[in-house]
């Protein structure tokens, strides 16, 4: 009797133990929105995705986005691997869009303005490492993907029009604001569509 | 079952006693009365386990329309549900192995399931390596105090995926030796529970899990000196053909018997990729000085194999007599004879090594005659036959000598076949 009820208070340790981590995931957000650091990633409307749209494409219940942003040229070719990990360091540009200051293997100590991005590098070109962001599928809650891609389609072809993801960034964690199309917030375009749609 | 059936007429015949009759009775009500719980304890987990994936699947699909708070609160009852089923079975019900294994293992994935949905809700960006460990120390500890093989199970396969997430990760260059000290967690409980319940299907599986997610990890800790995971896996397997041969473990059927496959098996396998020339280049430029040695986590995972090997070896030798040994004992020792050699001289390395295929081949071919076992005799020639397939590959040998090789082997296992089964016809008559 005396070892069962050790057992079910080592049980309980590890009850709240399994609590605790969820929930200390979920109270340091706050902090993580306070201090977190705006980023403007401009969405590459000259690259050509599967679906051949300027910088976008849907799967599924995601938008698979293409940056301007997310490569940077290297020295050493042998460096670098597929696959592998970068801290890529980011700054902002003169308009005010996001730049990559750098890529390194090692934690950026300094600052708390970094991302980590999985790497790749085209056999053809081994002076360029390209930067896959965590934040490159786009999230769309329950709306027709019909609608989505003419959206997509007239919004990112025209090089003029300014688009971005808007992203918070703080060491590591992000928060995406929103997807902006020409000066437009994607989310409230979807709302207007929802709305226009009869029964909805 | 149909042995019961025949029992009043082999008592009638007077082939048994009706004592007999009645012993034989008895025994199959009494495993009648153990095999439901096996099947309930299968169909349990089984159940535990398709209850939770049709939650998630439930959850998931209307996800996206609840608001953040419901979402918050659905991932912290994730945990609390489960929890409260394990509190209680460990309280009113501990002797009740379908729900323990059960409730444990829905709360094994209910944790992360519910650390995978706050890190969904509120976008915050890990590591799979930190998500898994996280995971796997939060869920160890029901393996010892819900006493749940099940768990157990899906631990050893959880931290398989783990390792590779750990050796990748750049950020902490030593965690991916974390997955050892991971692995070391359950093993006491597997053993004891083995000596305890030795015929239980989850011990059974522990069998084939254990091994299989050694083979699957021990690649892990190569590093500069890639050319010494040869003879570590060598080692391993040999140690796992211990294991299997062991006096527990050999009067085991072969389904039962996981180490004795993978050990056999994965040392065919490994002597045959070393048979050819190419697979020994990284031999000439590997450093293999001191120095340079004892700080390889290569050459200390080696060591530390070699020890245990010697050990188990050394068991043996003290138990087993001589007539029950055979080649694939001292394989690895062997191996690591031939791969030292193979430093100085690859070519005669390689030829060793051939010939130590075509030797395992040959004295399996004959403890199969010995035996009269046509499986132990078809495996020899399988052996020879892949021997033979491999030096196919080779360019230097003419079409013809190839050619010539398969069709001496197909004859061999014409005739072996043959003699076998006319033996036997004539033991029968």
């Amino acid at each position: 009797m005396k070892s069962r009820k050790l057992l079910f208070s080592a049980f309980i340790v590890v009850a709240l133990a399994q609590l605790f981590v969820p929930w200390q995931m979920i109270s340091e957000q706050p902090k993580f929105a306070e201090t977190g650091v705006e980023y403007k990633f401009k969405i590459d409307s000259k690259a050509k995705s599967d679906n051949n749209w300027a910088g976008a494409s849907i799967r599924g219940k995601y938008i698979w986005l293409k940056f301007e942003e997310d490569q940077i040229k290297i020295a050493d070719k042998k460096e670098w691997e597929n696959f592998q990990s970068a801290y890529v360091l980011l700054t902002h540009d003169s308009a005010g869009f996001a730049k990559i200051e750098s890529a390194t293997k090692t934690k950026p100590q300094n600052s708390i303005e970094w991302i980590r991005a999985k790497t790749w590098v085209h056999w053809k070109d081994t002076t360029t490492l390209h930067l896959e962001y965590p934040f490159n599928m786009y999230y769309f809650k329950d709306t027709s993907p019909k609608e989505i891609e003419s959206i997509l389609k007239n919004g990112l072809s025209d090089s003029l029009k300014v688009n971005y993801l808007s992203v918070k960034i703080r060491e590591n964690q992000f928060f995406v604001n929103d997807l902006i199309i020409d000066g437009i917030s994607f989310k409230e375009m979807m709302d207007k569509v929802k709305k226009s749609k009869p029964g909805k | 079952m149909s042995l019961q059936k025949d029992l009043p007429e082999l008592v009638s015949a007077n082939i048994i006693s009706s004592d007999t009759a009645q012993q034989i009775t008895e025994f199959y009500k009494r495993k009648q009365v153990a095999s439901p719980n096996r099947q309930l304890l299968i169909f349990g987990i089984l159940g535990a386990l398709l209850v939770g994936i049709g939650i998630m699947f439930i959850v998931a699909n209307q996800w996206e329309e609840l608001p953040q708070s419901i979402q918050t609160i659905c991932a912290f009852l994730l945990i609390l549900v489960p929890q409260f089923l394990c509190g209680y079975v460990l309280l009113k019900m501990p002797q009740k192995i379908v729900w323990r294994e059960s409730t444990a293992l829905i709360l094994f994935f209910a944790v992360g399931a519910s650390i995978s949905l706050v890190s969904q809700i509120y976008h915050i960006n890990g590591e799979m390596s930190s998500f898994m460990l996280t995971w796997m120390l939060l869920t160890v500890p029901l393996i010892y105090l819900m006493d749940s093989s099940a768990v157990s199970l899906v631990y050893l396969f959880s931290i398989m995926i783990y390792c590779p997430a750990a050796r990748y990760n750049l950020s902490y260059p030593f965690e991916e030796y974390v997955y050892w000290l991971l692995l070391l967690i359950p093993i006491p409980r597997y053993y004891l529970q083995y000596k305890k319940m030795p015929e239980n299907i989850l011990i059974i599986i522990h069998h084939w899990m254990i091994p299989f997610v050694l083979t699957m990890t021990l690649g892990y800790l190569s590093h500069e000196l890639k050319i010494l995971m040869y003879p570590g896996y060598m080692i391993m397997f040999g140690i796992f053909y211990m294991i299997g041969n062991s006096a527990t473990f050999r009067s085991k059927i072969l389904i039962s018997n996981g180490y004795l496959l993978f050990g056999f098996i994965g040392t065919v396998i490994l002597l045959l990729i070393m048979s050819f020339k190419s697979n020994w280049k990284d031999m000439a430029v590997a450093n293999f000085q001191i120095s340079n040695l004892l700080i390889a986590p290569e050459f200390i995972a080696i060591t530390i194999l070699f020890i245990a090997a010697c050990l188990l070896l050394f068991q043996q030798v003290k138990v087993m007599k001589l007539t029950k040994w055979n080649l694939n004992n001292i394989v690895f020792l062997l191996f690591l004879f031939i791969f030292i050699l193979g430093k100085q001289d690859v070519q005669l390395a390689v030829i060793l090594v051939n010939l130590l295929v075509f030797a395992l081949g040959i004295l399996m071919l004959r403890t199969g005659s010995k035996k009269s076992h046509l499986g132990v005799i078809n495996t020899g020639m399988l052996v020879i036959a892949l021997l033979v397939v491999c030096r196919s590959f080779d360019s230097d040998l003419t079409f013809v000598l190839k050619g010539t090789l398969f069709v001496l082997v197909g004859i061999g296992f014409f005739v072996a076949n043959w003699l076998m089964i006319k033996k036997r016809n004539n033991h029968e008559v």
